[in-house]
């Protein structure tokens, strides 16, 4: 598969979904776990606020590596055509 | 060995698909008469004697799967079935809007968090979020992630279905890892109540597909999108369903880095792509056009309409094999755990 090949976006796509979930699983799944038994509302909110905000940062991180992506690819796409 | 109740399921979730498929395939040709002498058509101008197309297919899709729907309800009594019925009705009535009133950019994805909300109210969401490697409790993040998901659903599906055949032909392609992951991760239910939907979606494709008999309008493409989302979340397959529909969802991203605004594709005066005399399309070379899918795969030279079709269906089938392997991880995961 060639780096201008269409499925090789796909691909990086598919890593940067896969790298979202190891990152939820290292960085926000660990704060789930004392919410099992946790009764206090308040608590339960603050956490959620947390891993809400946690995960955005995650999800900005991974769209801006994406969108870095994208410009090299359109970039090296163009190149190739105005060669051929 | 299958329980009782479960074969007798299983049984009425068979001739309620055939019963969806039957109503698409029985009652499809006399709408798209009804739509034709009512002049409810649009021209399809990728091909050369701009022939005019019946639009909306929308409603013969709702019939069929809202019927098929209810027949499992009756077998089974899962009551989130209720759920995600209502959320199908309702972004079927708002792609309705669109089909008839031209509607700015914000409206579909503004108003599909309506759609959402008896996803909520029925509880077919778990409190977990299955991520492949493990879950995470997210109780109260859940929710307003299921407002998220069904707009993104609905408008991702909107945005591919720019050629004939498309929009059906990808669904087709990525339910089938869905119903996989649904069938080893999830409650059997919600496998059955997918068997039904894609029965109706095989009955639509067969009008839809090249050189389409009928186009879904915004009311069927909102209304797929809808239920693949409801389908993602009470199968708790979110991740695979996002993988599996990674050629259309590169498809919006590239639409929305470029244009950088919500916006209808009607409404931009440069197009991606522009049609030669031959009929072949081929990539603009206007800086201003948003980028597309489309416009990508062009860029390695012109290519005739259903050429490109078969081009997006081969990266549906490449991002389907991505998810059997990612649910093959997950398999992995879950029996070293």
């Amino acid at each position: 598969m060639k780096f201008l090949d269409l499925r090789f976006f796909i691909l990086f796509m598919w890593g940067i979904v896969m790298l979202a979930c190891i990152s939820i699983i290292f960085i926000i799944s660990p704060m789930s776990k004392h919410l099992i038994h946790e009764k206090n509302s308040i608590i339960i909110l603050q956490t959620s606020l947390i891993q809400a905000i946690l995960a955005l940062i995650i999800v900005g991180i991974l769209i801006f590596i994406l969108i870095k992506f994208q410009k090299i690819y359109l970039y090296k796409k163009l190149k190739a055509k105005k060669k051929n | 060995m299958l329980a009782p109740n479960n074969v007798e399921s299983i049984i009425g979730t068979i001739i309620a698909s055939v019963i969806s498929f039957l109503i698409s395939i029985i009652i499809m040709p006399f709408f798209i008469r009804y739509l034709i002498k009512n002049k409810y058509v649009v021209k399809d101008r990728h091909k050369s004697n701009n022939p005019d197309v019946p639009r909306p297919g929308g409603p013969i899709l709702l019939l069929s799967f809202v019927i098929g729907e209810l027949i499992i309800f009756s077998l089974t009594g899962f009551h989130e079935i209720i759920g995600i019925i209502i959320t199908t009705i309702i972004a079927f009535l708002i792609g309705i809007i669109d089909d008839f009133k031209t509607m700015p950019g914000w409206f579909k994805p503004a108003t599909l968090i309506i759609a959402a909300i008896p996803l909520i109210l029925f509880h077919v969401h778990e409190n977990h979020l299955n991520i492949i490697f493990g879950d995470v409790l997210i109780p109260i993040l859940y929710i307003p992630l299921i407002l998220i998901v069904i707009p993104l659903a609905g408008n991702t599906i909107n945005s591919i279905d720019v050629f004939n055949g498309v929009a059906s032909g990808i669904l087709i392609i990525s339910m089938l890892p869905l119903m996989v992951s649904t069938l080893l991760f999830a409650k059997f239910e919600v496998f059955l109540i997918e068997i039904p939907f894609l029965a109706s979606l095989l009955a639509f494709y067969r009008f839809h597909k090249y050189p389409s008999k009928i186009f879904p309008g915004d009311s069927g493409t909102l209304l797929m999108g809808a239920i693949y989302g409801s389908f993602a979340i009470a199968s708790q397959s979110e991740v695979i369903a996002i993988i599996t529909l990674l050629p259309a969802i590169m498809n919006s991203f590239l639409f929305l880095s470029s244009v950088r605004r919500i916006v209808e594709h009607r409404q931009l005066k440069a197009r991606p792509v522009t049609l030669k005399d031959d009929y072949t399309l081929e990539a603009s070379n206007d800086t201003t056009a948003p980028i597309t899918l489309v416009r990508l795969i062009l860029l390695d030279g012109s290519l005739s309409e259903n050429q490109i079709i078969h081009k997006i269906f081969r990266l549906g089938i490449f991002s389907s094999c991505l998810s059997f392997f990612t649910i093959f991880l997950q398999y992995l995961v879950l029996h070293i755990k």
